[in-house]
């Protein structure tokens, strides 16, 4: 599981990011998904998801308004997002790429599909490029073996059968 | 060679979802009507009858499992359905969701009438997004025309369906971690005792089944127990789907009859061989955390109890082919790296465990291993297995076990190998590329 690693990143960066959506904005989107559970905590994920896709990653003001409104601790929130490798508590690209390295992936080149991207970027894997278009995680086992090896842009498009050119080719169209 | 559609018969192509119109002209929500007009414990009786088993690969038939669910608590029963598929090499469940949605949507209405539940929550891994919106799409269409809501198909039962998003942790997928994480917390398993059918979400009956499990329900019901059992065995009733994927020609998802269906059939005839005219050399039958199986061991029908006897598991059904180029090493490292990342931590030998077999293969792939880390790996993977005599909550770290002990057991030349001449092929050719791109 992911740890956290203490903020890395500026007040101005969080203040852009809480300055996306207003929380009182979200807030009737966020009572349709409480109403599905028996308890408000449960509305954990779905409401992280929201915040996130709204704001772009969970700023501590977000972390805060999200605990006040499911009625838990804020040390509960942050256990729950440092948990899940999708939840993102710092700055991250305007997309987050998901590139897979497991083994039926790893069997068919994924390796070069990643030293490729390493390269072109500049970054090691879990960087942002420099114009702040892509963060580039590595990935577990994307269920895509179909077409490995493969990346999935969160919440977007998948990529698969890449190549090293391919798969630069595929994040050059999208910028 | 085995190959048969029942799921999947009218399912549209890859990249398209069946609407609810042509469901229902192929003779979609027959089953959920038929069963609405039964009595819930016959529901159960049939599937029961019909054998199926669980899906998501322990194999534990679903009709038992349902009837575990206690009567007369008065606290709600739900339905979890797992569709966190997150098992290395398995891609099969992505296959309903994606291309005949109201099929597993019509599978959690029948069974929540069946256990006496009127939630259903489908809990699907954020990794699948295509998924997700499949299924949102045709929950929209069962609302509007009744086979989801206040008055399921005009019985004047209520019956909630809802997706669930996940966000990137394997161990959701453990179906107390699942609890756990649709509770809005960390994905930490549970003790069992209780089980979930008596004590899951929220602390009430709860039965957790896998998306393909659910999506056989409908069937069953509306074409009866024999038309069910006329596909498969006694063992493995019904069909399965199964994912081929890695040094293949053609990597896909296929449905077929588990009893006339080899392992070497699903590689030569469904997945075109392995890759680039090669010799075979390796697979992993049932997704990562099953034993591998030698290239000499492939001739068994995919039934649980065949690839049991053959020294494996059906599992999840993903098959991980691997050619003879392929250094079992470098693989074992693959799937230690997997296991150490997705460790929940809850339990010392799990969580430490997994690491020390993680940095053993790694020693040994890296040219650094000594003779002795070979037996050293092996008394590692005995310590830290054994969920079921009490060492560690759940199953993980034998899903670390299994792989690294039969990787020792089939390929222990490998490792010698790769002790003696200065570690794995595939490290040193990384660091001869590595060492040309700086220079």
């Amino acid at each position: 599981m992911s740890v956290g690693t203490g903020p890395t990143f500026t007040d101005e960066q969080a203040a852009a990011a809480d300055a996306k959506a207003s929380f009182g904005d979200l807030r009737p989107r966020l009572e349709t998904l409480v109403a599905r559970y028996p308890e408000r905590r449960a509305a954990m994920l779905p409401v992280l998801w929201e915040v996130q896709t709204a704001r772009g990653w969970l700023t501590p003001t977000s972390i805060r308004e999200i605990a006040d409104y499911l009625g838990t601790p804020q040390a509960h929130v942050e256990g729950v997002i440092t948990f899940y490798t999708m939840f993102k508590d710092v700055p991250v690209g305007q997309d987050v790429v998901m590139v897979c390295k497991t083994l039926s992936c790893r069997l068919r080149g994924a390796q070069e599909v990643i030293d490729a991207l390493e390269d072109r970027y500049g970054i090691e894997l879990g960087g942002t490029t420099s114009d702040g278009r892509y963060t580039i995680d590595e990935a577990e086992c994307l269920g895509l073996c179909d077409m490995a090896p493969c990346m999935l842009v969160v919440d977007g498009a998948r990529h698969g059968n890449l190549t090293p050119e391919s798969a630069v080719q595929a994040l050059e169209g999208g910028r | 060679m085995g190959l048969r559609d029942r799921l999947l018969q009218h399912a549209p192509p890859i990249g398209s979802s069946q609407s609810y119109d042509d469901y229902v002209a192929s003779g979609g929500y027959q089953g959920l009507k038929k069963a609405l007009g039964m009595e819930p414990d016959a529901v159960t009786q049939m599937v029961l009858e019909a054998g199926v088993r669980g899906r998501g690969g322990a194999g534990f038939p679903a009709g038992r499992k349902w009837s575990f669910v206690p009567k007369g608590t008065g606290k709600p029963v739900y339905l979890a359905c797992n569709a966190d598929e997150s098992e290395p090499g398995c891609f099969k469940d992505r296959q309903i969701m994606e291309r005949v949605p109201h099929l597993l949507i019509e599978g959690c209405v029948a069974a929540c009438h069946a256990i006496g539940a009127q939630i259903a929550y489908i809990y699907v891994r954020g990794e699948y997004p295509q998924s997700i919106a499949a299924l949102e799409a045709a929950l929209v269409e069962a609302r509007e025309k009744g086979t989801v809501g206040s008055d399921v198909m005009g019985s004047g039962w209520a019956c909630d369906v809802w997706v669930h998003k996940g966000a990137g942790a394997y161990i959701c997928g453990e179906e107390t971690g699942l609890l756990s994480s649709l509770e809005g917390g960390r994905g930490y398993p549970r003790i069992k005792p209780p089980f979930p059918a008596v004590e899951g979400l929220w602390r009430s009956p709860t039965i957790i089944n896998n998306v393909e499990t659910l999506a056989n329900v409908p069937l069953i019901v509306r074409d009866g127990v024999e038309a069910f059992k006329s596909v498969g065995n006694d063992d493995t009733t019904g069909t399965r789907l199964v994912g081929i994927s890695g040094h293949v020609e053609n990597p896909c998802d296929v449905e077929i009859d588990p009893a006339t269906t080899t392992i070497r059939d699903l590689i030569e005839t469904h997945a075109g061989g392995v890759w680039k005219g090669r010799k075979l050399k390796a697979v992993i039958p049932g997704g990562s955390s099953v034993p591998v199986m030698p290239a000499d061991a492939i001739d068994v029908p995919f039934t649980y109890g065949a690839v049991r006897d053959a020294g494996s598991l059906a599992g999840a059904a993903g098959v991980i082919v691997m050619d003879e180029t392929t250094c079992m090493v470098d693989a074992l490292l693959n799937l230690m790296q997997f296991y150490h990342h997705e460790s929940c931590g809850q339990c010392t030998p799990c969580r430490e465990g997994t690491g020390w077999l993680e940095k053993l293969v790694t020693r040994i792939w890296k040219g650094e291993g000594r003779p002795s880390d070979i037996d050293l790996l092996d008394s590692v993977a005995d310590t830290i297995g054994g969920a079921q005599n009490g060492k560690t909550i759940c199953f993980l770290a034998d899903s670390a076990v299994m792989p690294t002990k039969s990787f020792l057991k089939h390929f222990r030349g490998d490792f010698v190998a790769a002790v003696e001449n200065g570690g794995s092929p595939v490290w040193k050719a990384q660091e001869a590329r590595r060492a040309k791109v700086s220079a």
